[in-house]
């Protein structure tokens, strides 16, 4: 995995990052930044749920820059670091995640892994704490997170270092920010 | 046939689980419909890599899927599994489906050389919307198995993934 950028920024001036090198295709970036901000300001699908399966796509896809971000909105609904730090192998026997939260990364591993771990019972338990409108949501908060994340990471836009951020999060009217 | 009940009046499988959340739907569609109706890169190009990411697959929902003004012909179309020794591919667009081979399960083994290839070929901006569109089309494939997306009927043509069309 390459921690070198293979595309330059769009942007005078800024480094490259999933922003900027964006800017190369000003209509995609600006289709993505308002999907992306729709999706999270929509509260059908609590922004804890979305960043539980966000934090596991990062894990499963060694997205380093997704893993080492948080989103506010998430963090005051009460997802901290012990929570995050059971989202790993062998979440289905923790103590601190919900069993709505243990479904949601069962679908998640599902979808971007291996659809096979989606058994029945595992799809009983996601529509017995989830509504249709909720697993639709999920799964298109999944489809952006996955794509990307596999994006930045082929584009070489890892980062060698960082430290974890909180950024705001993704919302109408704003840049895309550096992050998936 | 999907564990997930249809949202109603759907005009496809996809947008039938998609469609549970109508507003996300519709801006979705501008996102992916922006890939074919902008001509980011050229259609016929878009409609092999997700032809081929599909196949990786093996997702016949998204593989009976045919976009009829891609341009791609019928004999490309046929010859797509032989690309690698077939006259009817050139050398850039050999080398965009062997990257795009690798992104559903070898994504973080792609070479910087693999890369540079790719974008000798499309140019810096070809190579972003090439890095979006073929994630994008390993997401939706995913999307289709997990959820048991059931394959239109075989052979039909559609209209493009488009914004103003609908998602197969």
């Amino acid at each position: 995995m390459s921690t070198s950028p293979r595309v330059s920024s769009g942007i005078p001036g800024e480094p490259p990052h999933l922003g900027s090198v964006l800017a190369h295709q000003p209509v995609l970036a600006e289709h993505f930044s308002k999907l992306y901000a729709a999706f999270w300001d929509s509260d059908v699908l609590s922004a804890r749920l979305k960043e539980v399966a966000r934090m596991r796509n990062a894990r499963v896809t060694e997205c380093g820059f997704c893993r080492n971000v948080r989103f506010d909105k998430a963090l005051s609904q009460g997802l901290d670091e012990a929570v995050v730090d059971e989202i790993t192998e062998g979440y289905e026997t923790s103590e601190t995640l919900s069993d709505a939260e243990k479904a949601v990364l069962k679908f998640t591993d599902a979808l971007i892994y291996d659809p096979a771990l989606l058994t029945g019972d595992a799809q009983a338990a996601l529509k017995r704490h989830l509504s249709p409108a909720q697993i639709a949501e999920l799964g298109l908060g999944l489809t952006l997170f996955l794509a990307m994340a596999k994006a930045l990471i082929t584009m070489g836009l890892e980062p060698e270092q960082m430290d974890r951020t909180v950024l705001p999060t993704p919302a109408a009217g704003k840049p895309v920010e550096p992050v998936s | 046939m999907s564990w997930l009940e249809s949202a109603p009046k759907a005009a496809s499988p996809l947008e039938g689980y998609l469609g549970h959340g109508p507003a996300l739907l519709a801006q979705f569609k501008q996102f992916y419909g922006a890939l074919w109706d902008e001509r980011l890169l050229d259609p016929a190009l878009l409609e092999m890599l997700r032809l081929t990411i599909a196949k990786v697959h093996q997702c016949d929902a998204e593989l009976v899927v045919r976009h009829e003004t891609s341009g791609l012909s019928d004999a490309k179309r046929a010859a797509l599994a032989d690309w690698r020794t077939s006259d009817l591919f050139d050398a850039g667009e050999r080398v965009c489906l062997a990257y795009a081979e690798r992104i559903p399960f070898e994504h973080t083994a792609i070479t910087d050389s693999e890369a540079a290839a790719v974008k000798d070929t499309l140019g810096e901006p070809g190579f972003v919307a090439f890095s979006v569109a073929v994630s994008l089309f390993d997401a939706l494939c995913r999307v289709r198995l997990v959820l048991d997306l059931e394959p239109l009927p075989e052979g039909a043509l559609h209209p493009p993934a488009s914004a103003h069309g609908m998602l197969r």
